[in-house]
């Protein structure tokens, strides 16, 4: 099996943005054959196979931004005529050093020496001080900021005053927290055909410059549940003690800023196209992070979705939600990793998606909970099917 | 050889180009005698040029054409391997296979060149198995270089081959100074460096002229003007109307050939050579197209208009070759096929054998810096350990 990392094509390139897969998994492939299109910050480039084989798995879905040196995807070279591997160079002996584990006050510390010698010169201890270089590289501010004229060290604060968006977000959260029942529900699902039906209609939303997403399905995947299930697509009138249920699903997408969390809302989902719910988040997620968005774009919003995917790079298997009130509940999905599960009594690795859902248990029960989670579930493993839904 | 006024040209019939390429917008080369680029082939490779054809055999004008067929296959493969991840860079040399294979053709394997990028012929072309090629490439630890150097940027001193700098234009007095050395110890060897346009405006190229001018060591300076600096068109590289006639200042010997027509390269070198020992040094702009991206790390396209990349996609030095190969009876598709196959599996059986090679151990990136290590080298390499250490 012959793992592809993702190269630095360009030079000083951290990530890349998954344009689409030019070949599905099961495909043969030679050396040199188009893989895929990615786009830099530099250059949209396509990126030719570097062996021969069968391609066995795509690691990312068009639409996510991909780390370099993160696994693109895996070529099965058993068949073909593999070259060799490179030769890695032999490691100093492990065993050699590993009796005496280095005292970490001094293999740890990562300073250019003129920062060393300025640290002795000031007399600063180096394992004493916190590093806020690149990769907590010990840098010269960090020794002079720290040091006093006796050469003791001190620990320095700083305050962060709020900036508007923050200061409002801050108010909802708690009031949310402090009104509402909140209850949490945590449950996976497959996503095998849900990946699937992305790199099937990844190049054609492509040809028509739509940015196709894993959020525009789950959002199409949750819309045609809460047609479903009323409860879950409404809002409260805390003075009246209603609960007012909506017929359009008025999705709020949950969106990190430069200037803090961003709920702007796509309305109508229920009535659009998977294509069309992908260029309306395209666009509205465009103008938060442009700071563009006007009032009416987060208001009236009647769910919440929040998809941490793209973010991830652990592997969060559940969250608490906080419900975006006035709205009733609130789903949150993970990244769609491969992980072990068992199908037909046999333990196997397949992509999963985790979600968990909080919901107000003032107005809505846990059987009504479970009735939703089971058709949010059934339509991220069946996707087709919420699509046929509408 | 029979030098004619470029400006006569006129006098005799005006080379038929079907068009193609001809009085272009971008590529000169179709206008080539009005602009003063001495040319020995047109466009499909007739001997309709100014300059006389040069005395090259049957198997001399073969060997030639497959060597530039091989620069290419190479880099078709290098960028391939770049962009899937197993170079980690690539500086490529499409469109530019003529000036620096003909070039080397003119020198002898006793003279010294000194390198600039896209140039991988010289080192095949002087005896360098491919293997050490891609070995460099790969980063290896028994190549040359030790697999220290940025990938393509190639020498090797014992064929006579000083690497390039990356500091463009950096060695080209170093070059000059060698020849003059050379000239002093009364043996006959001779200088050849290649540079592109952008390094004619840094001081060291006129540095060395005026030091050329001044005391005439044996070398044949070529500028290979090939239209782009990475994104600085010749327009606004220089005022002067021309890279060649900056030797007039310096009174050194200059002239502009077709750098797409490699029979025009290898005239106009084969003749500064011989002048070399006599009349000392010569400056020739070989105007050419870098038909690929600057290296890797580019994108051409923020900076240069498609159409012009076509237009002299047509002057294609490869194809002008071997049409000029085909007139001659010397050429034909079966051979054409056969050598492109060959070119591939030879270069096959090059990354093969290269990758297979050792990665040189990290901490011999210490060594060949000082004699004596210094405590500063000592302690970067300790930590270096240290860190491959911690890494699982």
């Amino acid at each position: 099996m012959y793992e592809f990392i993702l190269p630095d094509i360009g030079e000083g390139i951290s990530e890349a943005l998954l344009i689409n897969w030019s070949v599905k998994a099961g495909d043969r492939v030679e050396e040199g054959d188009e893989l895929a299109t990615i786009s830099t910050d530099k250059v949209d480039v396509e990126l030719p196979s570097p062996r021969s084989g069968v391609v066995s798995e795509l690691c990312w879905t068009p639409g996510d931004t991909i780390k370099v040196g993160s696994v693109f995807l895996r070529i099965d070279t058993s068949d073909a005529a593999d070259t060799a591997p490179a030769a890695k160079p032999s490691k100093p002996k492990a065993e050699q050093k590993s009796k005496t584990p280095a005292a970490p006050a001094t293999s740890s510390i990562v300073a250019a020496p003129s920062t060393r010698k300025r640290a002795q010169d000031l007399g600063v201890d180096l394992g004493a001080v916190t590093g806020t270089g690149p990769g907590g590289r010990i840098v010269l501010r960090d020794i002079e900021s720290g040091a006093t004229a006796d050469g003791e060290t001190h620990s320095s604060t700083r305050h962060e005053t709020p900036n508007s968006v923050r200061k409002a977000m801050a108010d909802h959260m708690a009031r949310s927290v402090h009104t509402l029942a909140h209850s949490t529900m945590n449950f996976e699902a497959r996503a095998d055909a849900f990946l699937a039906l992305l790199a099937k209609l990844g190049p054609k939303a492509q040809a028509r410059d739509i940015r196709l997403t894993p959020t525009a399905l789950f959002a199409k995947c949750a819309g045609s549940a809460l047609t479903d299930h009323p409860r879950f697509n409404a809002t409260i009138d805390e003075d009246k003690g209603d609960l007012i249920l909506h017929e359009s699903v008025n999705l709020s997408v949950a969106l990190a800023s430069e200037r803090g969390l961003l709920v702007p809302v796509v309305n109508n989902i229920n009535t659009m196209s998977l294509f069309a719910v992908a260029r309306a988040l395209s666009d509205i997620t465009a103008r938060g992070r442009d700071g563009a968005l006007d009032p009416q774009d987060v208001r009236g919003g009647t769910f919440t979705l929040s998809n941490t995917g793209n973010m991830e790079r652990a592997t969060i298997t559940s969250t608490r939600p906080i419900i975006n009130a006035p709205q009733t509940a609130i789903l949150w999905v993970s990244r769609i990793t491969e992980r072990p599960r068992v199908s037909e009594g046999k333990l196997e690795a397949g992509p999963m998606v985790s979600c968990s859902l909080s919901f107000d248990h003032r107005f809505i029960d846990g059987a009504d909970a479970v009735a939703f989670v089971n058709d949010v579930a059934a339509h991220i493993e069946s996707p087709e099917q919420a699509l046929a839904a509408d | 050889m029979a030098e004619e006024n470029p400006l006569a040209g006129k006098s005799r019939a005006k080379p038929k180009t079907a068009g193609k390429g001809a009085g272009g917008k971008h590529c000169p080369l179709g206008n080539a005698r009005a602009l003063g680029i001495r040319q020995v082939i047109d466009a499909e490779g007739r001997l309709t040029g100014d300059l006389a054809e040069p005395d090259l055999d049957r198997d001399a004008l073969t060997r030639l054409y497959e060597m530039m067929v091989l620069v290419r296959a190479i880099d078709d493969r290098g960028w391939i391997l770049q962009r899937s991840g197993r170079v980690e860079f690539w500086i490529p040399h499409k469109g530019l296979e003529a000036v620096h294979t003909a070039a080397t053709v003119a020198f002898e394997q006793k003279d010294w060149i000194f390198l600039g990028y896209r140039h991988p012929g010289t080192l095949l072309l002087r005896g360098a198995p491919l293997v050490q090629l891609f070995a460099q490439f790969f980063g290896r630890r028994d190549e040359p270089f030790k697999g220290r150097r940025l990938p393509t940027l190639m020498g090797d001193r014992r064929l006579n081959i000083v690497p390039m700098t990356t500091q463009v234009g950096s060695y080209i007095p170093h070059a000059c100074g060698a020849a003059w050395a050379a000239k002093i110890k009364g043996d006959d060897t001779r200088f050849l460096t290649f540079f592109g346009d952008g390094s004619t405006s840094r001081g060291e190229f006129h540095s060395a002229m005026n030091f050329a001018g001044v005391y005439k060591p044996p070398i044949v300076f070529i500028c290979e003007n090939n239209g782009w600096a990475v994104t600085t068109p010749t327009s606004v590289q220089t005022a002067s109307a021309t890279f060649s006639q900056k030797g007039d200042a310096y009174a050194v010997r200059n002239m502009r050939v077709d750098g797409n027509d490699p029979l025009a390269v290898y005239a106009a070198t084969k003749e500064a050579r011989d002048l070399a020992p006599k009349e000392g040094p010569t400056l020739i702009e070989a105007v050419t197209y870098r038909l690929g991206f600057h290296t890797s790390s580019d994108n051409p396209d923020l900076y240069r208009e498609p159409e012009e990349v076509e237009e002299w996609a047509q002057w294609d030095p490869l194809d002008r070759m071997r049409k000029h190969l085909e007139l001659k009876g010397h050429w034909d598709d079966k051979l054409e096929e056969g050598l492109w196959a060959r070119c591939k599996s030879d270069i096959d059986d090059a990354v093969k054998q290269a990758e297979a090679m050792p990665l040189p151990d990290p901490a011999s990136m210490f060594d060949d810096t000082f004699e004596e290590m210094t405590w500063m080298i000592e302690e970067q390499k300790a930590h270096l350990l240290d860190d491959l250490e911690s890494q699982p």
